[in-house]
């Protein structure tokens, strides 16, 4: 159950060669193409959609916003989401078998619409394009609420604060970006919950986990056990990976239909219903 | 495989072989010496004492040294507010689980002295720690040698168990040298190599002891 950005971004981390099997089906997909873009159509993928009567998603997995049950059905906050979007256009919603490794390229050829839940990078901009977030995943730092030693993100960098990390991990990485003053310790092989152990029994001072995945779940565990830096759900501006729906490059019309779609529900709260009504132990924990 | 793309790293590993016998020496040092009252403890079978002392063999004997360490580690802060060090939770779990090994390593090695000898000790009129101490122990430890070196040699691939709360010893440093490199295949590899240097000598003498002990209690 791993629940870091690490899933989220699996195509950047861990599964290199998928990594470079992508590239090579997207620069096939180039090649084939002869250089135009290949599954738009002139009136753009708007226009698609509505004549095909689908909007085809890319079934990638993310707990809590897209999960899969064993019988193919999708669920969670963003599978709702799209339903929504689905009905605004008046077409059927359909989710396509996807994997992350493969997400990008299934947009350039045509194998799906959007993908969701992805995590805006650099790289991924080069090839496609994104609406604006629809939420920010980043690492915050976690205390016991007893310790007070901290009481501020700038506490935690001092040489007397003593960070639990997983060797190797994104909260790793955030950590020494962000404290490089402060004492790390390295665990191999160790997952998020004997880290928030770490802290729970004052092993370690802190231990970096992300919102709002994980902390919604700690949060829901220990309640008022731990205090979170800058809180439990801003993160520290440190790797933040903000999260938004990714589609064909250039086409402006479906963008503007998925930002209008996403400020709709920012500014009517309904964003914020959906991941309180997703963000608890039973879609988050498997 | 590539073997020799890790071995630039192997001096990292190496710095870990050091507390990697530090807790394999404190934890046989710490669970042998407690083991031998343990034994005679559950021999004489004295009330109460005896019971306890059963009880702690088997715990120990039937439950993973894993979670003795964990629980140490995790468990006494947050209920008793006992907080020791890694090494020093690493050592005294390690030690429990050796205690009990060998205190029934050191049983059977007294059990299989003759009835016999004791009792010519008691004609003789000598006192019962002089018979366990002149008379028995001498003879029981010639079979109490060659499990003895077993029982080191598990403890020795049992301090690995220290890379859980990143005690820094062979295995911990193995952990967060594949996490660094991405040759997890080729470090564990390495790893493994150490470890048998370092147990394979004990085997060995294990071994050699194991063939010494058959001719002990020949022709009695």
């Amino acid at each position: 159950m791993t629940r870091d950005v690490g899933q989220q971004s699996g195509a950047c981390r861990g599964r290199l060669w998928l990594l470079a099997a992508g590239a090579a089906a997207l620069a096939a997909g180039a090649l084939a193409a002869g250089g135009a873009s290949p599954a738009a159509a002139e009136d753009g993928v708007l226009e698609e959609i509505k004549q095909r009567g689908t909007l085809r998603v890319a079934g990638v997995v993310y707990r809590p916003l897209i999960m899969r049950r064993p019988s193919g059905e999708y669920y969670g906050a963003d599978v709702e989401f799209m339903g929504e979007l689905a009905d605004e256009l008046g077409v059927e919603l359909e989710f396509v078998n996807a994997g992350w490794d493969t997400a990008v390229a299934g947009i350039t050829t045509g194998k799906w619409d959007m993908v969701p839940a992805m995590c805006v990078t650099p790289k991924r901009e080069e090839v496609v394009d994104f609406s604006v977030p629809y939420m920010t995943i980043g690492g915050v730092v976690t205390v016991l609420s007893e310790n007070d030693k901290i009481s501020s993100v700038e506490d935690a960098n001092r040489p007397e604060v003593l960070f639990a990390n997983v060797a190797g991990g994104w909260s790793e990485q955030i950590a020494r970006e962000a404290f490089p003053n402060a004492t790390h310790k390295e665990f191999g092989g160790a997952t998020d919950d004997q880290l928030a152990v770490e802290v729970l029994s004052g092993r370690a001072d802190a231990a970096i986990f992300d919102t709002p995945v994980t902390i919604a779940l700690i949060v829901e565990q220990y309640g008022d056990r731990f205090k979170f830096f800058p809180s439990a759900t801003e993160p520290l501006d440190v790797l933040p990976c903000p999260v938004a729906y990714a589609y064909e490059k250039g086409d402006d019309a479906f963008g503007q239909a998925l930002n209008d779609f996403i400020s709709a529900r920012k500014e009517s709260g309904a964003l914020q219903a959906m991941f309180e009504k997703y963000m608890t132990a039973e879609y988050i924990q498997e | 495989m590539e073997i020799e793309t890790v071995l630039p790293d192997l001096p990292f590993l190496l710095m870990g072989i050091p507390l990697t016998l530090a807790i394999t020496a404190g934890a046989f040092l710490l669970g042998t010496v407690s083991a031998l009252p343990m034994a005679v403890i559950r021999i004489a079978q004295v009330p109460i004492v005896t019971a306890v002392v059963v009880a702690w063999i088997e715990f120990f004997r039937t439950t993973p040294p894993l979670i003795h360490i964990i629980w140490a580690y995790y468990v006494l802060p947050v209920m008793f507010g006992l907080r020791l060090s890694a090494l020093t939770v690493v050592i005294l779990a390690l030690a429990a689980n050796t205690s009990a090994q060998m205190a029934e390593i050191f049983r059977a090695g007294i059990q299989a002295v003759p009835q016999g000898q004791r009792e010519a000790g008691m004609v003789l009129g000598l006192s019962a720690w002089q018979r366990l101490w002149d008379i028995v122990l001498p003879q029981a430890i010639r079979l109490i040698m060659a499990p003895s070196a077993n029982a080191t040699v598990s403890l020795l691939k049992d301090s690995s168990l220290a890379a859980l709360i990143a005690v820094p010893e062979l295995m911990n440093r193995g952990q967060i040298l594949s996490t660094q490199n991405f040759r997890p295949l080729e470090v564990l590899t390495l790893v493994a190599i150490l470890y048998f240097v370092l147990t394979y000598p004990l085997a060995l003498l294990a071994g050699a002891l194991e063939r010494r002990s058959r001719v002990a209690f020949r022709g009695l």
